[in-house]
């Protein structure tokens, strides 16, 4: 069991330094969709590449996490977030997927992370929608819903990001893709227009299996 | 397309990657530019499989606490209190809803009755019948994991924390955990400075620890004496002890006033939790249902109250 040796290793960094434990580094698709009104649900399928690399383990998130997942915002709330996906490392060890959903509401962070397990080399389905317009964002992993966060969210999302999320202290191990949508209960969309990054030791290219906007692959292989 | 000259390489090394790691079963596919999906098959759901093995004792959790706030800086006296439930009730209690509401949501899924919310379909998923029956089988098992609700007070907790980018950590001098009874892994965490009075003798066996600064071993807190220690805004902890004997008995229920404060199970004929001061009603459950007559006691701080259920 990785016991998530935060500050302790804090100082520990790779990809020139810019990447660890405590300064995570990030490859992202993200839009804002605000002036549109935006929308009652964001939909990410989220694909971990499985198998070995140079002799390590891929996916593998040596001391810290690796998670692959969307966040769901408000530009008028800074700083204030909820998000879903999968996660490789703590708090369990390495190599297998773990969903994950988390909030961050009027400076209180809360966190579930399941014992279960979902499949690599799978597009695996995370869903935040808030079914009843009342601001009660339902979390779905798959078909189903597995919790909510209520009270105090606004109806109708403004701004998604989705993409990896890398806090070890060393270089991890991680390839993966998305494909991302919106939808507000029925049909489901493409992105329309999004921006991406990558910090220093992520690599980010257009899913090469569905180039629409947002569906982005990525890597942490040592080079990038 | 062409990619930018900064892409290449990325785009080289990831196209590498897929060329000798397997081939993605691609369960959904948004097709570009038009907004349905292609193909519609079963999205796969959590797979879980309880712990096997002897559960952790509340002491054992509580090191286990202390050790992970040691990792991520703490150095402090830590004092820990913590109570034990299922995964979804004490999951509900750490989020902010009542034990009645997590019951409720336990027989749910027993049932397999799922709610209107339950599945998310839209017209680009179907959401079957028989992946509803399995996800809410797999739920309820997960749910019954016996599951420690812990809370940690210090000065500094910095836990990981999964952020979007440029977001700020919460830092708290408090921090609640979800620890599985099995594993000792934590399963959930709730901290900040806005987080809500925890209740946990909604719970079994709660019960106190603390650790002195440094230490990753705790000791009961009505044993320690730096329970007293008063740290800035932070109340004294006001504990005491409760131990017995039942003959024949399976459980003790303590109540305060009208309500029921906590459950203590019976091992070898004895009990024992630490406990807040204050006045109790204790009543004896025995091994066949019968309930014997209530005792009244009076739990003292830092003093142990030893009480005979005889009946």
């Amino acid at each position: 069991m990785s016991l998530g040796v935060h500050a302790a290793s804090a100082d520990a960094r790779w990809a020139k330094e810019q990447c660890s434990e405590a300064t995570h580094c990030y490859g992202l698709a993200g839009r804002d969709i605000e002036s549109s009104g935006g929308v009652l649900a964001s939909i990410d399928f989220v694909d971990t590449n499985a198998g070995s690399y140079e002799g390590n383990t891929v996916p593998n998130a040596p001391t810290g996490f690796v998670d692959e997942e969307q966040w769901i915002s408000w530009p008028k709330r800074a700083g204030e977030w909820i998000e879903t996906g999968q996660a490789n490392g703590y708090p369990y060890s390495c190599c297998q997927e773990h969903p994950f959903y988390a909030e961050m509401l009027k400076g209180v962070y809360k966190e579930y992370i399941s014992s279960g397990t979902l499949p690599t080399e799978s597009y695996n389905h995370y869903v935040l929608f808030d079914s009843e317009v009342n601001g009660r964002w339902h979390v779905y992993w798959g078909c189903c819903e597995v919790g909510y966060y209520g009270g105090g969210w606004p109806a109708y999302l403004m701004e998604q990001e989705a993409g990896i999320e890398a806090a070890t202290s060393v270089q991890p191990y991680n390839w993966g893709r998305q494909m991302v949508a919106a939808s507000d209960g029925g049909e489901w969309w493409p992105w329309t227009g999004a921006w991406t990054s990558h910090d220093p030791g992520i690599c980010v290219a257009p899913n090469a299996e569905s180039s629409a906007a947002g569906n982005i692959m990525w890597s942490t292989q040592p080079g990038c | 397309m062409r990619l930018p000259s900064t892409l290449k390489k990325p785009r080289q090394v990831l196209l590498m990657s897929a060329a000798f790691l397997s081939a993605a079963t691609v369960v959904v596919v948004l097709s570009h530019g038009a907004a349905q999906a292609t193909s519609v098959t079963q999205t796969p759901f959590v797979s879980y499989s309880a712990p096997s093995g002897p559960e952790k004792s509340a002491l054992a959790i509580a090191e286990t606490a202390v050790h992970l706030a040691r990792g991520w800086g703490e150095d402090g006296e830590i004092t820990v209190e913590l109570a034990r439930g299922t995964m979804t009730q004490a999951r509900a209690l750490m989020e902010g809803q009542s034990l009645a509401t997590a019951q409720a949501h336990e027989a749910q899924l027993k049932s397999g009755t799922p709610s209107s919310t339950f599945c998310f379909g839209g017209q680009n998923a179907s959401c079957t019948a028989v992946e509803q029956q399995h996800a809410m089988e797999e739920l309820y098992a997960e749910g019954q994991a016996s599951t420690y609700l812990v809370l940690m007070s210090g000065s500094d907790f910095t836990p990981p924390e999964r952020l979007p980018k440029g977001a700020k950590p919460a830092i708290s001098d408090k921090v609640m955990l979800l620890i599985d009874a099995h594993t000792g892994i934590p399963l959930g965490m709730t901290i900040g400075a806005g987080m809500k009075t925890l209740d946990l003798s909604e719970l079994q066996d709660a019960s106190a620890f603390v650790a002195p600064a440094r230490s990753t071993t705790a000791h009961a807190a009505t044993t320690t004496p730096r329970l007293t220690h008063n740290r800035g805004s932070h109340p004294k902890p006001k504990f005491g002890s409760l131990a017995g004997v039942l003959k024949h008995g399976r459980e003790v229920i303590v109540f305060n006033g009208r309500s029921v404060f906590m459950r203590i199970s019976i091992k070898r004929q004895h009990f024992r939790t630490n406990i807040h001061m204050g006045s109790y009603s204790l009543v004896g459950k025995l091994t066949s249902g019968r309930q014997c007559p209530a005792r009244k006691v009076t739990i003292i701080r830092q003093q142990e109250t030893f009480v005979h259920l005889n009946c």
